[in-house]
């Protein structure tokens, strides 16, 4: 067995990183803030259910953070960097293509019913993940997890990728066994976690309340996470209906609003908006199998080179974005692998005259094709299609747009005859490094032997193994990885965005990647006045 | 008449496996997939092959449709929902409670004002009372509910600040779902009675009601309108059934999770289970309140019931 030493990879280092990073939240509690806050957020779905075992869920998770813990966490760090949690550190070995990780636990976790949490709830937890075999597709590497004493744990993971460990120890749930195999429903709708907040109340499909846990266990870790005594957040489909809850004073915070609804509330007294980058690109996805005209590299070129991204920057989105110089979007604070040389350069710059020629380079000089561009049924995606078939239609292309409401669009997405192009959005959801988002589009290592494009290309799979590869990934892996699909034009990103998020005055609200709003996070002025009961 | 009702229950029966039935067969060969769903955009085809395994979708669908049946039939199981784990049973009568409400008050409103309304309509026939009760009928049939909705929320909730804007709790809170809900079913109501009042106040029992001096608001209250409410019962029984299926809009633009909403929910996210619940409930639900409107009109009207004793005799 090689034992292998990185940077990273002590205990003493991760504790040092967890006294520092307890100032990555980026806010402090406001002096003389009251301690009895209340904070009401309105949230356009709910997520129905609280499994700490299911597959991944972006909507689950934005609670479920409140009530459960992980090992690490992604999210007190700020920009997705790695702090400890329910973990104190961990040391990394190797033997062959094994990483074996020898994970510390803190010894004074507790969940909210009082029940120590220990090294055999984790191997639990983690075991019931592999049990339950939802998860295969984001930890497919875990091979397992096992107690060498009351608060180690051994983790053994298989042909790691960089982005694997992080995943891993961020994104399972640490709950107590015996609690668990009370709970008649698998904690879906009755959780008890180790968490700063617990439920108070919870309406499905209406509101759940949240209240601080005073006898939260992580007090002393410096993250300052209960900054609000109770947290109600309310579900509310209608759009227009959350500017009228705003505007009344009966909701604090707003997700989702559209930007027309947004747009209303800004200089408007009592009220600020947020404008935050949204963490993903807007992309066409080429199917690229023999079924599709989409094979032709020529002609894919000729699409890319012929759609102006500015332009439905400008016209779908109002201007509140801009147009994407990779496949990630230009933030290098969100990423840990961002490539600094990507902002200089440009993916398929508008050029008309361009297109044209490789239209005839294609085989098609005088258009006369028809191709199938699919889109989920939402308006933005709508708006974006009939913009790219007008702009198509310039080169003698006709679109035939088909919006598929999501179920349809999930199934169909596997269907090589059933589309040309698709419009998706490319790179890391809650994944601090770009390549673990690319990934699921480009990796061949499957029944099939094809990725998501319908193809087999050795070097895109040799380079995606360079870039996730623990020992080899970095920025020059990436960058390589990023060129060559530019050049065979695999993806073609055209657009990034803003979302703007709408509250009260009186709010500092901490918004996790451009994603979540964390209002156990956030400071509240001192006459703040909704109380909680 | 109870051998009438115990029919019409057995009846129910074989309409009931045969929505179930069509459900079944409507969901198995939609295109859509909750293995997807449930795993997210991110999933493989392998890991959605091996959870389309798991939960059992890859069973022949007449399997599928007896294992179905028998755990309705011998357990009342619904099944668990395929994306929250949770009891469909439970999370029907839950949501049901809230559609339920809407539906009742929504009717009160409906028959309380559009009768009234068509009454007047009738017996002012052809003077501005009856062209002004049919224009607020034509107002509420044409005005969209989601529309109105969200000016009732602007009006009562923001400038006036007098009801909750949305959400769920004591009475407030379902005035505006159920006024936007009943607008359409007060004009049709109002429509039914003034058409149906019009047909009776011409007929010679009324003119001989009025030879004998009997007052207006005898004649119209007692013998007019008793005999105009059949197709009145019948109207209000189909818009009530059909309430009580979800009123989807109301339930979204004022967030209330009634059943409506999990239903198209759970169609969006294909939850089997949770679809096929929910339309054999609202199918029972309608089918009952279809008997209550038979029932009703052996009240009304002794024709009807003298029918039923009739055919009670006859069997005899």
């Amino acid at each position: 067995m090689r034992k292998h030493s990185l940077k990273k990879a002590t205990a003493a280092v991760l504790s040092t990183a967890m006294v520092l990073s307890a100032g990555a939240v980026s806010v402090e509690a406001e002096e003389g803030a009251p301690d009895d806050v209340k904070v009401v957020i309105a949230s356009s779905s709910d997520p129905g259910n609280y499994l700490p075992f299911g597959a991944t869920n972006s909507v689950r998770s934005q609670i479920s953070n409140y009530f459960y813990e992980s090992l690490f966490s992604g999210v007190y760090g700020g920009s997705g960097e790695m702090v400890p949690l329910i973990a104190t550190g961990y040391e990394r070995e190797t033997d062959g293509e094994d990483s074996i990780y020898t994970i510390t636990i803190n010894e004074n976790v507790h969940d909210s019913q009082g029940n120590t949490i220990d090294a055999n709830d984790v191997a639990f937890c983690y075991n019931k993940i592999l049990e339950f075999g939802e998860r295969t597709t984001d930890m497919g590497e875990l091979v397992s997890v096992e107690a060498l004493d009351d608060y180690t744990v051994k983790m053994v993971i298989n042909n790691e990728a960089i982005t694997s460990f992080p995943w891993i120890t961020e994104t399972v749930y640490i709950v107590d066994q015996e609690a668990y195999e009370a709970s008649e429903s698998g904690f879906a709708n009755d959780p008890v976690g180790t968490g700063p907040y617990t439920i108070k109340e919870w309406l499905p499909g209406s509101s759940i309340t949240l209240v601080r846990d005073d006898n939260y266990w992580g007090k002393d870790l410096g993250y300052n996470n209960q900054t609000c005594k109770e947290m109600e957040i309310r579900f509310i489909a209608e759009s227009a209906q959350v500017g009228i809850e705003l505007e009344t004073g009966t909701v604090d915070f707003a997700y989702g609003l559209s930007s027309m609804d947004a747009e209303q509330f800004r200089d408007r007294p009592g009220f600020a908006i947020d404008e935050e980058m949204f963490c993903q690109v807007r992309s066409i996805g080429f199917n690229e199998s023999e079924d599709s005209l989409c094979s032709n590299k020529a002609l894919r070129q000729a699409i890319c080179y012929a759609i102006n991204a500015e332009a439905i920057v400008q016209s779908v989105y109002q201007g509140k974005g801009g147009v994407p110089t990779s496949l990630a979007v230009p933030e290098p604070s969100m990423f840990a692998d961002y490539v600094e040389s990507w902002d200089d350069e440009t993916v398929y710059e508008y050029d008309l005259e361009k297109a044209k020629e490789l239209m005839a380079e294609a085989g098609y000089p005088d258009g006369g094709i028809t191709l199938r561009l699919m889109t989920k049924n939402m308006s933005e995606y709508n708006s974006t299609c009939e913009v790219m078939q007008a702009m198509l239609a310039q080169i003698g292309i006709t679109v035939e747009i088909l919006s598929y409401e999501n179920a349809l669009y999930q199934s169909y997405r596997y269907d090589q005859t059933a589309y040309d192009m698709y419009i998706c959005q490319v790179a890391p959801n809650y994944m601090p490094n770009i390549v673990g988002g690319l990934k699921w589009y480009m990796d061949q290592n499957t029944n099939t032997g094809l990725n998501t494009f319908f193809i087999h290309d050795e070097k895109l799979q040799e380079l995606l193994n360079a870039a996730l590869n623990y020992e080899t990934g970095d920025e020059e892996a990436l960058d390589a990885l990023w060129q060559y699909s530019k050049e065979e034009c695999f993806l073609y990103p055209y657009a990034y965005t803003y979302t703007s998020y709408v509250h009260v005055d009186g709010m500092e609200p901490f918004i996790n990647w451009a994603i979540d709003l964390l209002p156990n996070c956030s400071t509240y002025s001192a006459d703040w006045s909704r109380k909680a009961e | 008449m109870r051998k009438y009702i115990v029919k019409r229950i057995l009846l129910m029966i074989p309409v009931l496996l045969g929505v179930a039935f069509l459900i079944f067969a409507i969901m198995t060969f939609t295109p859509g997939d909750p293995a997807s769903i449930i795993l997210g955009a991110g999933a493989t085809p392998e890991a959605i092959e091996e959870l389309q395994e798991k939960l059992g979708l890859n069973a022949p669908f007449l399997v599928r449709f007896f294992d179905y049946i028998k755990g309705i039939v011998t357990r009342f199981d619904f099944g668990t929902s395929y994306i929250n784990g949770t009891e469909i049973r439970s999370e029907i009568l839950m949501r049901f409670g809230f559609t339920f409400r809407i539906a009742l008050l929504s009717m009160v409103f409906a028959l309380g004002l559009g009768v009234p309304l068509g009454i007047t309509a009738a017996v002012n026939r052809n003077t501005w009372k009856d062209t002004t009760s049919m224009a607020v009928a034509l107002f509420g049939i044409s005005m969209p509910t989601f529309w109105f909705g969200l000016m009732l929320s602007i009006i009562f909730a923001l400038k006036l600040g007098i009801l909750p804007p949305s959400g769920v709790g004591g009475i407030e809170y379902y005035i505006m779902p159920c006024l936007a809900v009943s607008m359409s079913g007060i004009a049709s109501m109002a429509r039914m009675t003034r058409s149906s009042m019009l047909e009776v106040i011409r007929a010679d029992y009324i003119t001989t009601a009025r030879a004998k001096g009997q007052t207006e608001k005898v004649i119209i209250w007692k013998h007019a309108l008793k005999n105009a409410l059949i197709p009145v019962i019948t109207q209000a029984g189909t818009t009530f059934g059909i309430l009580l299926g979800g009123t989807l809009v109301s339930e979204t633009v004022f967030s209330i999770p009634g059943l409506g909403s999990y239903m198209v929910t759970s169609i969006k996210s294909r939850d089997y289970p949770a679809i096929q619940g929910s339309v054999i409930f609202v199918a029972a639900v309608f089918g009952v309140v279809m008997l209550v409107v038979d029932i009703l009109y052996t009240v009304v009207d002794p024709r009807i019931r003298a029918d039923f004793s009739k055919g009670g005799k006859k069997k005899k």
